[in-house]
């Protein structure tokens, strides 16, 4: 082979290697990872948010903080939003949830400090332990959504 | 100090960059010098047997520079699961800020170094090519110049390398993030975008900017064709004025299109725009980049090279260099271009 095809042929494997990146790529990472719908992060089971659309969609996040950001830019509101109980572990409709800000950080990278809680005593509880706040109707997540709700009532 | 491979390679690449880069300034400011005093034949062949250590220093050098680059982000990379609070490159650029110890330099000297990583890599492919271009004269006319550009390399190559060694040295352990990872620089309405015009960065004119996108690049492209048409006939002159002009506006369209289009499709997350998050987690996208790096430094030099290179003992071979890298921007623009298409038609 002459100097000159031998460049072609490197010019050649070389150009069909970048071009098979993409699709390699795509193909290594074709399981779906459970992380935020926000920011990619891993989502730790006692901290997690979900919303539930009325066509049957939803979405996870890490956090109370990513999903607030998340609902900032949507243009219509989630038909269901469910919240973990910190002191069970079990999801909760967010309605009837207790919220407190404390000085514990949920999720260290994005400096969320709002907690969820199904019982007021154990938000109450928290808020002792932990030298936090019980949010009132105005300071609640996702109160945008429920001043929304209440009006269709 | 964290201790990890990557610091390992980094720090030993620093360490060989520093000694080469502090050997090359002294050895080029004494041939510079050589070159002025004298055109004996004594003081010539003295300076010819000064430059052959000198040049294949800045050889190594060159090598090592571009090397560094891609291992400083990998570094970078390495250092995430070290802070609780980091999930990207961006929060361990953040780390020390704020704080009081020696730790406070951190944010600055990571600054630094991602601005003189790619001045370094640019310097010293301008080097290069002037360096080809004056091999191949009969008498050297390029010399001053070129010794002149590899004092300025050398000076950046160990400013760049003591800032890493700085780096890699300060004590990181303690300081940990007050504000969060990226989610709160990237992802908020507050981002640095805002001062931009909402036609380009709001999620519904997001077309606007992909057109944008394509139409510099391809209008760069085409430029590029045009220019290496025109090298075949004539000088290219005036025209490397407009073509900067069009490179600088594809540089900054095109990265703010890599922020605010591409890293949340291709990240499947349409409010996070990351850039950082790229490398670990859709690390193919890192071929396009270093296509388009490769392709706008490509034109840079060209340009150098016929501000820089023109004599008439160059003036054969000019055109063939100058030809020759306006082809490789051409290279590098497409196929840019094109893979990028193809990842974001994938994602």
């Amino acid at each position: 082979v002459s100097t000159r095809a031998a460049r072609r042929i490197l010019a050649f494997v070389g150009i069909a290697a970048l071009v098979a990146l993409p699709f390699v790529g795509r193909w290594l990472r074709r399981v779906p990872e459970n992380c935020c719908a926000l920011d990619g992060a891993q989502v730790e089971p006692i901290y997690r948010v979900r919303f539930e659309d009325a066509d049957g969609g939803s979405q996870e996040f890490c956090c109370i903080r990513c999903a607030e950001l998340w609902l900032e830019r949507q243009p219509h509101a989630p038909q269901t939003i469910f919240v973990t109980d910190e002191a069970s572990g079990e999801m909760t409709d967010a309605g009837a949830a207790y919220f407190v800000r404390s000085l514990v950080v949920t999720t260290a990278t994005t400096g969320n400090r709002i907690h969820a809680f199904r019982n007021r005593a154990d938000a109450e509880r928290h808020a002792q332990v932990c030298h936090g706040t019980m949010l009132n109707a105005n300071d609640m997540p996702f109160a945008a959504v429920r001043a929304v709700r209440a009006q269709g009532e | 100090m964290i201790l990890n491979s990557y610091a390992v390679l980094d720090g030993f690449l620093s360490l060989i960059r520093v000694i080469l880069g502090l050997s090359m300034c002294w050895l080029s400011v004494a041939a510079w010098r050589a070159h002025r005093a004298g055109s004996t034949p004594e003081a010539r062949e003295k300076l010819e047997d000064q430059s052959y250590l000198l040049f294949l220093m800045a050889f190594v050098a060159l090598g090592l520079n571009v090397l560094s680059w891609p291992v400083f982000y990998l570094l970078l990379q390495s250092y995430v699961p070290e802070w609780p609070g980091v999930m990207c490159i961006y929060g361990v650029t953040q780390i020390g800020a704020g704080s009081v110890g020696s730790s406070r330099f951190l944010p600055d000297l990571v600054r630094l170094l991602q601005g003189t990583k790619p001045l370094l890599v640019f310097t010293s492919g301008a080097w290069f090519v002037l360096y080809l271009l004056n091999r191949r004269t009969r008498t050297a006319p390029l010399t001053g110049r070129i010794l002149l550009l590899l004092i300025v390399f050398a000076a950046l190559s160990v400013t760049d390398a003591v800032a890493e060694t700085a780096y890699l040295v300060i004590p990181k352990k303690e300081e940990t993030l007050s504000v969060g990872c990226c989610t709160a620089a990237f992802d908020r309405s507050a981002r640095g975008s805002r001062f931009l015009p909402g036609v380009l960065v709001e999620e519904q004119y997001r077309r606007w900017l992909c057109g944008a996108y394509y139409a510099v690049n391809l209008g760069v492209a085409l430029a590029l064709f045009a220019c290496r048409r025109l090298r075949q006939r004539q000088d290219l002159g005036g025209w490397t004025g407009p073509l900067l002009a069009l490179l600088a506006l594809s540089v900054g369209i095109s990265g703010l299109f890599l922020i605010e289009v591409a890293a949340p499709v291709l990240l499947h997350l349409p409010y996070h725009h990351c850039p950082y998050d790229l490398l670990p987690r859709v690390p193919e996208s890192m071929a396009p980049i270093a296509l388009f790096v490769l392709g706008a430094f490509a034109v840079g030099w060209a340009c150098s090279a016929q501000w820089g290179g023109r004599h008439e003992e160059t003036e054969t071979y000019l055109p063939i260099v100058e030809f020759n890298l306006l082809g490789l921007g051409l290279f590098g623009y497409l196929t840019s271009l094109f893979l990028m298409s193809i990842e974001l038609a994938l994602a």
